[in-house]
């Protein structure tokens, strides 16, 4: 009997504390949110989306909401650890009954797991997202259409691979061919395109990795590209003005 | 045809691991579910390495000339220990005093449903999206194009990066061969399944140190970190270098704790599997030398066995660098400028720069939730008398990644990638390979002891 009593006064101490941060967390969450809102104009819903992820690398493809040019979450996230600490040290200071259920010793912890749950369940929300985004819409489509959509959300030309498709109809395999651009292979987005080209092309050979004479040409973004084709070749596809593929005599 | 391609070609590399682990641990020293997990990417590393020698060899790469040499030495050998286990049938963890525990604990059954999620929502990226990314379709799946249409690796020293060690294309070469055709999306399968491997490998590991539901807030803490996710779905090289990074760490602790020779030849094999995934690889096999050098120098064993131990490591991963080595320099493939050493004092001016850029990284990026943070909190409230040895290898271990991640960002021209203009990328990806262990590190510092069980009612 006098266990499950024990037991039971524990219990209802830890949900007392339990809920003495739930509340303390509610109280900073709402008030960092007031004191932000007087400095900015944006909507209360970027305070549970938009400001999570900083714009960074590992979002790419994840999800378009990383791109937070304003603010880094992290710095929120701090700011909230700050205050729960805080507010929690004072108020056991201030108010003594309260150390019948928690210490100032955990105030920190327990901050900061209150911050990561909040962050897991954000992350756990923009995943859901992404789930909606790309399984239904991707779901049996055909790679090209998933490679459109793709190219075009990181701002590339969305028929790239609708292009090197194209060229894979059009040439034989084992072929040796040369681009002819007016991009910039140096530098993105030219460098990219030109790997992927390469990529996408292959067992047609764009690298040079076999001998032989080159027997095709591939104009690929060259502005009024049947201006510029050599003697010897004749256009044997054209996928627009700008890109077409000629053959050597 | 396609789901049982795919099947034959992820089993065969599996057989080859579970066979390999069988060899080393005859016995049930290493428990049951910690083998099955470990098996897909032991496999999957070896199997890579045994299609480079054939590649190497000349012999025409084919699903039967890589597949059956390896299936002829493991299913008579895999019928024998069948036969074995029907006689003693192999016994998984189980409660040792067979209670009823009908509780439900609140916070595993969380944990599960949130791993679960995960690894659903990688599966699901991984299989959905087709090879995109810069690097992949640059380099990783070029080469593993190329290996697959050639149906060799001749064409490797006219090929981009091509120091880089060929692991990864190997796997994806391999998938190919067995579809018949190389598939955007198909040939990323390894990636998702390594992901499920190391997660049931870090909860199988903690499960030997802390309780069911700590192991579990284990394996919560490093899959809430987004570059861990991402890596699992995209086809970089990276997680494989993790996973084999942080595997060969889990077993060194393993061996520190049981003193059995296997457990230094399954970390060498680890290792070794490494280097063969990035140059990184191969860097980092000097910090699994310092590891063993230090717990050999602590054991009160006479010299000769302690050396004989050290070579149990070393040849392994002594061999694996040292094949393909010797594969670069026959076929005159040097390392790139930015890999290259540039030793000079000026360089020192680099390091409060990189350091800087590790700092944002930890704390300011989207990269690894809140881990960092809790790490260094639980640094403060270590109490060193609680599994010091295994916290102790394990900070140490995450020290000399920092050394050695500092080193390169110094004195070499990667400097650009680890503290200059691309730090975002670079860095963020050279963290990663040993993020997992900070999570390892905070739970064997905050998880209680583990609690002895309890007597048997009869």
């Amino acid at each position: 009997m006098k266990l499950n009593e024990k037991n039971m006064t524990q219990n209802k101490k830890l949900i007392l504390k339990y809920a003495f941060y739930l509340f303390l967390f509610g109280v900073c969450y709402f008030l960092f949110i007031l004191i932000h809102k007087l400095y900015t104009k944006n909507p209360l819903g970027h305070y549970f989306t938009n400001i999570y992820y900083q714009d960074h690398d590992a979002a790419f493809f994840i999800s378009s909401l990383f791109k937070t040019p304003f603010l880094n979450m992290y710095i929120v996230y701090y700011s909230f650890i700050f205050f729960i600490a805080i507010t929690a040290c004072i108020l056991l200071y201030v108010c003594k009954p309260l150390h019948s259920f928690t210490s100032k010793n955990e105030v920190l912890p327990i901050a900061v797991i209150c911050i990561f749950i909040l962050s897991t369940i954000l992350q756990t929300k923009t995943q859901c997202q992404d789930y909606k985004a790309y399984f239904y819409e991707y779901h049996g489509q055909p790679l090209a259409v998933k490679y459109r959509d793709l190219f075009r959300e990181a701002s590339l030309w969305p028929e790239l691979f609708s292009f090197a498709q194209f060229c894979r109809k059009n040439i034989p395999p084992n072929s040796k061919i040369e681009l002819v651009t007016d991009l910039n292979f140096e530098v993105d987005p030219g460098m990219f395109y030109n790997r992927a080209l390469r990529y996408f092309l292959y067992p047609i050979d764009t690298n040079h990795l076999r001998e032989g004479a080159i027997n095709y040409l591939i104009f690929f973004g060259k502005n009024n590209a049947k201006n510029f084709i050599p003697p010897h070749y004749t256009i044997t596809a054209v996928f627009d003005e700008d890109n077409l593929i000629a053959k050597k005599e | 045809m396609t789901p049982i391609s795919l099947l034959i070609s992820l089993v065969t590399p599996y057989t080859l691991g579970y066979v390999v682990l069988t060899l080393l641990f005859p016995t049930n020293t290493l428990k049951q579910p910690l083998r099955l997990s470990l098996a897909y990417g032991l496999g999957l590393g070896l199997f890579s390495f045994w299609i480079f020698l054939l590649g190497a060899s000349d012999v025409p790469l084919n699903p039967t000339n890589i597949g059956l040499p390896v299936l002829i030495l493991a299913v008579p050998f895999l019928i024998f220990q069948l036969k074995k286990a029907k006689l003693n049938p192999i016994k998984f963890p189980q409660n040792p005093h067979n209670i009823q525990d009908t509780t439900i604990d609140w916070l595993s059954l969380l944990s599960k449903i949130y791993l679960l999620w995960i690894v659903f929502y990688v599966f699901l990226f991984a299989l959905n999206i087709p090879i995109v990314h810069w690097d992949s379709v640059a380099t990783i799946a070029y080469k593993g194009k190329i290996f697959y249409y050639e149906k060799s690796i001749r064409s490797l020293p006219h090929t981009p990066h091509t120091a880089y060690p060929i692991g990864i294309p190997l796997m994806q070469t391999w998938i190919a061969l067995n579809l018949n055709q190389w598939h955007e999306q198909w040939t990323k399968i390894i990636f998702p399944f390594a992901f499920l491997s190391f997660l049931l490998i870090e909860c199988q590991f903690l499960r030997q140190f802390v309780g069911r539901r700590w192991s579990l807030l284990g394996c919560v803490l490093t899959a809430s970190s987004n570059l861990f996710v991402l890596h699992g779905n995209i086809e970089y090289r990276d997680f494989f270098m993790l996973y084999y990074t942080c595997v060969t760490v889990m077993v060194l602790i393993l061996w520190q704790q049981e003193k059995k020779p296997s457990y230094l030849i399954l970390a060498g094999l680890l290792a070794g599997c490494g280097s063969f995934i990035k140059v990184e690889g191969t860097l980092y096999a000097p910090i699994f030398l310092a590891i063993v050098i230090y717990l050999l120098k602590a054991q009160p064993r006479p010299l000769r066995e302690k050396s004989r131990d050290f070579f149990y490591f070393l040849t392994p991963i002594g061999m694996m660098v040292a094949i393909y080595s010797i594969y670069r320099f026959v076929h005159s493939i040097q390392f790139e400028k930015k890999a290259q050493l540039e030793l000079s004092l000026s360089s020192l001016e680099r390091v409060p720069l990189i350091v800087k850029q590790i700092f944002l990284n930890m704390f300011f990026s989207a990269n690894w939730n809140l881990a960092w943070l809790i790490f260094f909190f639980s640094l403060l409230a270590w109490d060193k008398r609680k599994r010091a040895a295994e916290v102790k290898l394990t900070l140490g271990a995450i020290i000399l990644f920092w050394v050695v991640l500092i080193f390169l960002g110094t004195f070499t021209a990667s400097f650009d990638y680890i503290g200059g203009e691309n730090a975002t990328d670079g860095l963020s990806r050279l963290m990663l390979h040993f993020f997992p262990l900070t999570c390892l590190a905070i739970i064997l510092i905050n998880a209680p002891e583990k609690s002895k069980p309890r007597p048997s009612p009869i």
